[in-house]
């Protein structure tokens, strides 16, 4: 057994985030009630898919440009895990959903996702197959599509959820010039700027991945916000003590990270 | 079912997690082999993604109501499958697939690339509009950076690169910091969750 380079700490860090979410779960089950700011985005959700229903206009749902095969898979993870809500919420208000992939390996399951929410609500005879669309694993065909979407279909929301790249903008606009509400969250720190200037609701970095567990009730899910909070601590006392080391010199914390 | 999916999971993705951290043969065989059928299972969606693609356009050619509709999706069956004939009977190095890929798919990435200029111009003006302090801030700090950035910025103000340097490295790039290390503890809770299969919602809707 070979250790990889800074596989020592990292294997230690995984154990001490492993037993921090355990303490977590055990004191969430124990009654334990945590503080969590409200989202204003998450509340949003419900006022576009609402503004949707009013307008008899279909809303419109992207996970973004990544699937599950690179480093940034954790966020088209916490996107289809909102897209069960947002696919929730459409079957109760009657609003037909329209989900656009770049991906071919996020088609199937954003496809049986919206299906089973439909289902689950007894909506399964609203629930249209082909309104969950494959366009290209190229960047700027599938821009082209979800564009076409947007303005074809006539959407009355746009919600972008996951990992963005050059397109954002591109998605952004065209719902910004077609009025819709929009929502878009991501971690891409290159994509919210745009995000930023172009949408009504943004999830910025974190809270794309925080935003499911807002939404349960599930101790289990709360904890995990618990532990991202403790972790977030510790890390940021990491950070001010390694400054401080390398101020005077020591480079123990650089080192301690490598191992 | 759901329960088997977590397992399926939780057995597919601890020796990934654990060959990331040591080189351990068993366990890194196994996790390689793992990704192995990963691809495999890619290469199946990407064929359900075709039909899928065939399927949307194949109705929105039925459900026509006039004949300007139809172009759209002629155009996309048209491509789709004579490029997919083609790959498969002669292969990719066929003059026809190069011709496609080179004259058409190539010109209509660039342009699409080259749209952007004018989106980015769009979201600019409606960004830089002095709503509030906020928009105030962002109006100033955006100006001084642009202006850095331009030719002429320089003899302007000779401080205005340094300005610029400054706000870039140290408020944009603490502030972007704090962001990239939020979501990547966001990431690894999000991993954590579905390989110990406390979040489901991705499965059962």
């Amino acid at each position: 057994m070979v250790p990889r380079d800074g596989g020592i700490f990292a294997f230690f860090a995984f154990l001490a985030l492993a037993a921090v979410l355990f303490w977590c779960y055990r004191k969430v089950k124990g009654g334990y009630k945590p503080y969590f700011r409200q989202i204003p985005a998450l509340k949003g959700l419900e006022e576009a898919i609402g503004r949707a229903a009013e307008m008899g206009r279909p809303v419109h749902f992207t996970p973004g440009s990544d699937g599950f095969d690179s480093g940034t898979a954790g966020m088209t993870l916490a996107a289809t895990i909102c897209l069960a809500h947002i696919a929730k919420l459409c079957a109760q208000y009657d609003v037909r959903l329209l989900v656009s992939n770049r991906r071919p390996a996020v088609q199937p399951l954003t496809e049986e996702i919206v299906r089973q929410a439909f289902l689950a609500e007894g909506k399964l005879e609203n629930f249209r197959p082909t309104d969950i669309r494959f366009f290209s694993d190229d960047q700027f065909a599938y821009a082209s599509g979800v564009v076409g979407v947007i303005s074809g279909e006539q959407t009355a929301s746009n919600i972008m959820l996951g990992g963005f790249y050059a397109e954002s903008l591109m998605f952004a606009e065209a719902g910004a010039t077609y009025g819709n509400i929009q929502i878009a969250g991501t971690a891409s720190t290159a994509q919210i700027p745009f995000f930023v200037t172009t949408c009504d609701y943004v999830l910025i970095g974190e809270e794309l991945f925080a935003a499911a567990a807002v939404l349960s009730v599930d101790p289990a899910q709360v904890s995990t916000l618990m532990m991202q909070d403790i972790i977030r601590i510790a890390l940021v006392c990491l950070i001010a003590i390694g400054a401080l080391a390398a101020t005077f010199g020591s480079d123990v914390i650089r080192q301690l990270i490598l191992k | 079912m759901n329960t088997l999916i977590a397992i399926v999971g939780l057995v597919a993705g601890v020796p990934i997690l654990l060959s990331s951290f040591a080189e351990i043969p068993v366990i890194s065989d196994l996790a390689q082999e793992f990704q192995r059928w990963g691809i495999i299972l890619a290469g199946f969606s990407t064929f359900l993604g075709v039909l899928n693609l065939t399927f949307v356009n194949a109705n929105a050619l039925r459900r026509r109501k006039h004949t300007g509709q139809v172009i759209e999706p002629v155009v996309v069956l048209v491509m789709l499958w004579g490029l997919v004939l083609t790959g498969v009977f002669f292969g990719q190095t066929h003059p026809a697939y190069d011709f496609v890929f080179e004259n058409v798919l190539k010109p209509l990435s660039a342009s699409g690339f080259s749209m952007l200029a004018f989106f980015i111009a769009s979201a600019a003006y409606r960004a830089f509009r002095v709503r509030n302090v906020d928009a105030a801030i962002l109006l100033v700090c955006g100006c001084l950076v642009m202006l850095a950035n331009i030719p002429f910025g320089e003899q302007l103000w000779s401080d205005l690169p340094f300005v610029s340097d400054w706000i870039m490295r140290i408020i944009n790039g603490s502030a972007m910091k704090g962001i990239v290390i939020g979501g990547a503890i966001g990431a690894i809770a999000t991993a954590l969750k579905v390989l110990v299969g406390v979040e489901r919602s991705h499965l059962r809707g």
